[in-house]
């Protein structure tokens, strides 16, 4: 696996845990509105539609799959997927940084674990 | 019937397997699409032959078509259990997809590999059942 290779993979995990903490706080905030029954399915979808940051997690999305189209055109799936597991890492780090969530040991534990075998995969 | 929040029935079970296997073969359509431009270098100056190679590769849009009914699955899980346990078992894709590539595009998978997505795979089950523990931790 080449630098260029990785840093594309990184790219593209990074693009989708932008777009995951956009979807993440645009939930936060369209919970609030609650109607019951279809009319409040019909709100909601409305208040998706008309909300600008899932827009911008639409677009993140559109650019890393792209990209990431671009890495399977190079390498093998077997070592690129297993590598994109990285996201599991870059989502925990950005949850904590700009959700506020907590990181215990377990959750430390398996992110080291995961990183392990990112680095078996891509020695590979 | 419908199972009770946070509660894994058969149904969600099978839902969940049905979303592993869509997830699987969206990254293998995927593959193929990017694999029937026949171009396996992608600069600047070749993207836009890249782009549109995809778009009239039947890969992508079969990709795209698993992914359309995966995100519907996937709403159902979720309204269903919580995202940890779902994760959990999505992780199951880490095996899938070597497997599907071993049989469908010939690659060839090594030991060190294997070892690798193995670490990956207990990983991600490692994080998602801390979430899990955490929830059902008294106090």
């Amino acid at each position: 696996m080449t630098v260029q290779i990785l840093s594309l993979i990184l790219f593209v995990e990074l693009l989708d845990t932008g777009s995951q903490i956009l979807f993440k706080k645009s939930a936060r905030s369209l919970a609030a509105t609650k109607t019951p029954g279809l009319k409040g399915v019909l709100l909601f979808l409305g208040s998706i539609l008309t909300t600008p940051t899932v827009w911008c997690g639409v677009l993140l999305v559109s650019c890393g799959l792209l990209l990431w189209l671009t890495v399977l055109a190079e390498v093998d799936l077997s070592l690129a997927f297993p590598v994109g597991g990285m996201r599991y890492l870059l989502i925990m780090a950005a949850s904590h940084v700009f959700l506020g969530e907590t990181i215990n040991p377990k959750r430390l534990l398996g992110g080291v674990c995961i990183a392990l075998g990112i680095l078996c995969v891509g020695l590979s | 019937m419908r199972a009770r929040h946070g509660t894994l029935s058969g149904a969600i079970v099978l839902l969940i397997i049905a979303v592993d296997i869509l997830n699987a073969c969206a990254e293998l359509s995927f593959k193929q699409g990017a694999m029937a431009t026949h171009i396996h270098h992608v600069a600047l100056s070749n993207l836009s032959a890249f782009a549109l190679g995809l778009l009239s590769s039947a890969g992508v849009w079969t990709g795209l078509l698993c992914y359309l009914v995966m995100f519907l699955l996937w709403m159902t899980v979720l309204s269903r259990i919580d995202l940890s346990v779902a994760f959990l078992i999505l992780s199951m894709d880490y095996l899938l997809v070597p497997g599907f590539s071993i049989i469908f595009l010939k690659e060839g998978v090594s030991c060190l590999r294997w070892i690798g997505i193995a670490f990956v795979v207990v990983g991600i089950g490692l994080t998602s059942w801390s979430a899990v523990s955490d929830k059902h931790a008294p106090g």
